[in-house]
């Protein structure tokens, strides 16, 4: 406390900082993680930091909360300078931490969440109408309402978000870091954190905001700090610069942020799914008689909010869950009832959401994974055995074009980055020359570049004229890639919009709330109607 | 890149086309070699160097106790330590049990680690080995003995372990039964099988043990060697090792197997039959167990006797984590730790310390190896705990 106390008597001053840091280096073995790192967040503004993966925003972040002990360097928090040891450390210092996996207990009540660890009690006994009491009160000061009563596993992305936020709010912090707290939300929830934000900062509190997403980051920002490879390129005021020149901050040289998507003709139809309906593992309905098309060379973006059926909806695509009723026809042939296997065969390619668990094997070898698919098929298969010199011929080919980063096709996958071991699973799918690919979130933790790169691959496949379902969280990059746009809500497609300049975000979040959906014969039009 | 360079200039010249073979022919070779020295790297790299240290270390331990411990129990200590630790070698015989030994661990070894490698834990080697000595003990005792009969009998316990294994694998595959529980009680079952057969069919009548008639000498494995002497399982064992590496790491069986073994849910992803490469890998293991068991039949006991296996089906796991499930150090391991077996058994009939402190050795290496499978014994426990996803 007498810390805490010291720490604020000091921040009348308007020149004080939040927060400096000074020359701070970490190094993990040979990896530096972060170099003479130089930052200052002034009190009372909303500080964002940003930079690709792996340039050292987590580990900054670990530094400031204390999970992390920097090689070298000086920290000052509110002008007095600190060792922070430990997230107690923090927490006393006023520091409060919103990490991008929430850290609360499912079974408990989001009030009891909210005082864990740190509960009022009253000679060792707790008390749940005062908890809920100091909770609710606390809440409406900074206009959340959070049902309190309510278990954490019942409430939604969003609301468990502030949770968390409460929960630092209660331990008195009066620094927030919260780390990629948008890469979960909808636009709409997006903006009503923003609010949240606005309204911390309002009451006197400091805000650093990490992310990767630009336009929100520049909508957001007071000032806006770029790392890159671990050290800090600049800090910048929000007011002076484009998302295009903070891009080509973090990347350190221009990037195309514009894929050029061709506006393609109407064309065959590649695949037909009929009235499909499916069953969670829990036998529930999860998807609901929901028909699409996908034609030669476009891209059916899946909008949704997590949970809506839509990871049930690809898996029964590809062939690893079985509808309860419906049919899918893969260029006129029925597949529904076809394996895996078959299906691979026929010309089905899925870059599946979690590659780590699904996509790879990672003890396997980079060029078993490489080619598993087709290990079993010519050339690779001469007889009974494996053609060792064809496969590893072939793997050479992909890892060059692909430009996977590695010392040997013979060096296990988990030794890759996430990056590479995306461009792996990427570089298996495209060359297996599918005609339907179903891409879940192709890009969902590689880096700017990466991300880039895999755009660029799967615009280069569809001029090869096959058909791309994709499914991803990021809107940004549905605008970007698709063609059409389907939303799912609850099982169902509630709208299918044609990707045009001037779409309107808004109504695309509102489709995926539920909150507004299209007419049925409209949809029916838009749902098989060629482009 | 000189020759690139070079057959920049050359472009046009008539010497272009020599060129261009002559580089092509150069990229494949060097491919190639590459190739070699990529495999070469990737045979025991330095990760098992780290696992062979720390086996050698674990063996060194449990040596240590074990001298401790002779010194408090026996009346002459350096005696009894000096017979355990030369014991193997110091007769033409003993070499030959150590050698005998070895070969059936091999065989045990191998069938583990394939049903390792596919992350199966099937426990099932010990019913499988009765069968196959079983189907030896019937093809030698009841076919017209003929040159080569031996050879049938090998086969046919090979096929009788195949088929003790589908049982327990398909039960798996299909019906989603723990193969753990399943296999241990298999083996329950195999021993009362055998047992019974073994009194009502193989003995003969009259006899006033529990054995059956010595095989005829072409229903023998042909003995190899000298004054030191050995079976022909040692062919057998040598081939097996071959064969189970080519399959695991040459084929698209093993690789199924691998990928499956690795990472079940990838496996699918890539278009695998997950539930046949349960069976079928549970299956093939029960091959090598059970020829092991018709060379203990054929080989060493030239008869059935009771408990044949000795519980030797459970060394075979010992052995195929000490080579980290990979058949070309199997055979390194059976041989150490047969010699530890072989030795343990010299000091119990030359002094009077009992066979059972090679347990002791036993145990620590487990403690040892345990500790590194532990992350995967865990992922075995929570996969347990909460369910499976359906396949």
């Amino acid at each position: 406390m007498k810390l805490r106390d010291a720490a604020f008597s000091n921040s009348s001053s308007e020149d004080v900082f939040a927060l400096k840091l000074q020359g701070v280096s970490k190094s993990y073995g040979n990896v530096r993680a972060n170099r003479n790192i130089n930052l200052s967040v002034r009190k009372d503004e909303i500080h964002a930091i940003v930079g690709e993966n792996g340039a050292g925003k987590s580990t900054l972040m670990k530094i400031i909360y204390g999970t992390v002990e920097p090689d070298s360097g000086r920290l000052e928090v509110w002008g007095k300078p600190v060792q922070i040891r430990s997230s107690l450390d923090a927490i006393r210092l006023g520091i409060g931490m919103v990490f991008q996996h929430f850290t609360l207990a499912p079974n408990l009540t989001v009030a009891e969440n909210v005082v864990l660890g740190a509960e009022p009690s009253r000679f060792g006994w707790l008390q749940a109408k005062t908890i809920e009491d100091v909770v609710n009160s606390l809440g409406s000061s900074f206009g959340f309402h959070v049902p309190t009563k309510a278990l954490v596993r019942d409430l939604s992305v969003s609301q468990q978000q502030r949770v968390e936020i409460l929960k630092t709010l209660y331990r008195r912090a009066k620094l927030l870091i919260l780390d990629e707290p948008t890469a979960v939300l909808t636009p709409q929830e997006t903006e009503s954190l923003f609010d949240i934000i606005r309204k911390l900062r309002a009451e006197g509190h400091t805000i650093i905001f990490i992310s990767h997403k630009l336009l929100e980051v520049k909508a957001i920002a007071d000032r806006i700090t770029v790392l890159r490879q671990g050290e800090n390129v600049t800090t910048v005021d929000a007011e002076n610069v484009t998302p295009a020149d903070i891009a080509n901050l973090m990347v350190g040289r221009s990037v195309l942020s514009k894929v050029t998507r061709s506006s393609s003709k109407p064309k065959e139809k590649v695949c037909e799914i009929k009235d499909l309906t499916v069953l969670s593992d829990a036998k529930n309905e999860v998807v609901k008689k929901i028909s699409l098309t996908i034609h030669e060379g476009e891209i059916l973006g899946l909008a949704g909010v997590e949970g809506n059926g839509q990871s049930q909806l690809i898996e029964c695509i590809f062939g690893l869950r079985s509808p309860k009723s419906g049919r899918i026809l893969l260029k006129n042939c029925d597949i529904t009832s076809y394996s895996v296997s078959q299906r691979r065969r026929l010309g089905i390619a899925f870059i599946p959401p979690d590659r780590r668990t699904s996509g790879v094997a990672e003890q396997a070898k980079i060029f078993e994974v490489l080619l598993a698919d087709r290990m079993s098929s010519p050339p690779f298969r001469k007889r009974m055995f494996l053609d060792q010199f064809q496969i590893g011929l072939k793997a050479k080919e992909l890892i060059k074009e692909f430009g996977i980063k590695t010392s040997s096709p013979n060096s296990p996958v988990g030794s890759l980055s996430g990056g590479n071991i995306q461009k792996v699973v990427l570089a298996r799918e495209i060359s297996s020359n599918p005609k339907l690919l179903i891409a879940a979130e192709p890009t969902r933790g590689v880096d700017v570049a990466a991300a880039e790169f895999a755009h660029n691959r799967l615009l280069d496949a569809l001029k090869q004229g096959l058909g791309i379902l994709l499914l991803t969280s990021d809107l940004d990059e549905l605008v970007l890639l698709a063609n059409r746009i389907a939303v799912i809500y609850k099982g169902q497609i509630v709208a299918i919009e044609k990707n045009r300049p001037g779409l309107d975000l808004k109504q695309i979040g509102r489709y995926m709330m539920g909150v507004d959906r299209q007419d049925a014969s409209l949809l029916a039009q838009q749902g098989f109607e060629s482009l | 890149m000189l020759l690139c360079s070079r057959s920049r200039d050359l472009n046009r010249s008539k010497d272009w086309v020599v060129i261009q073979t002559v580089e092509k022919n150069v990229t494949s070779i060097r491919l190639k070699i590459q190739q070699i020295i990529d495999n070469v790297k990737t045979l025991p790299s330095n990760d098992s160097f780290s696992v062979i240290v720390k086996v050698v270390l674990a063996v060194l331990l449990g040596l240590l106790i074990v001298y401790l411990v002779t010194l408090v129990v026996s009346e002459n200590p350096q005696e009894a330590f000096k017979a355990f630790i030369t014991g193997p070698i110091s007769q033409p015989n003993r070499i030959s049990d150590w050698i005998t030994d070895a070969i059936n661990l091999t065989m045990l070894g191998l069938a583990i680690s394939i049903v390792f490698q596919a992350n199966q834990f099937s426990l099932g080697a010990e019913g499988q080995l009765i069968f196959g000595a079983m189907a030896a003990g019937a093809v030698a005792l009841f076919l017209p003995p003929f040159t080569g009969l031996f050879i049938v009998g090998l086969i046919a316990s090979g096929v009788a372990g195949f088929l003790w294994g589908v049982l327990p694998g398909v039960l798996k595959a299909y019906l989603g039964s723990d193969e753990i529980v399943s296999t241990l009680m298999l083996n329950f079952i195999a021993v009362q099988i055998y047992d019974f057969l073994l009194q009502n069919f193989f003995m003969p009548p009259g006899a006033g043990a529990i054995l059956s008639d010595v095989f005829p000498a072409q229903g023998l494995l042909p003995v190899l060697g000298g004054k030191v002497r050995t079976s022909a399982g040692l062919i057998v064992a040598v081939l097996a090792v071959i064969i189970v590496w080519a399959m695991l790491y040459r084929t698209p069986y093993g690789f199924n197997l691998r990928m499956s073994g690795f990472n079940e849910k990838f496996a699918q992803h890539i278009g695998l039959n997950v539930k046949q490469v349960i069976w079928l890998s549970m299956a093939v293991s029960g091959i090598f167990a059970g020829i092991s068991g018709g060379i203990l039949a054929m080989g060493v006991h030239t008869r059935l006797v009771q408990r044949i296996s000795g519980g030797m089906a459970f060394e075979g796991i010992i052995v195929s984590m000490l080579a980290q499930n990979n058949p070309l150090l199997v055979p390194v391991a059976a041989v150490a730790y047969s010699y530890l077996r072989i030795g343990a058994d010299v000091m119990e009939r030359t002094s009077d310390v009992s066979r059972e402190i090679v347990i002791v050795v036993q145990a620590i290496m487990i403690l040892f190896l345990t500790v590194q499978a532990l992350p995967r014994i865990r992922n075995l426990r929570l996969k347990y705990a909460f369910g499976r996803k359906k396949m």
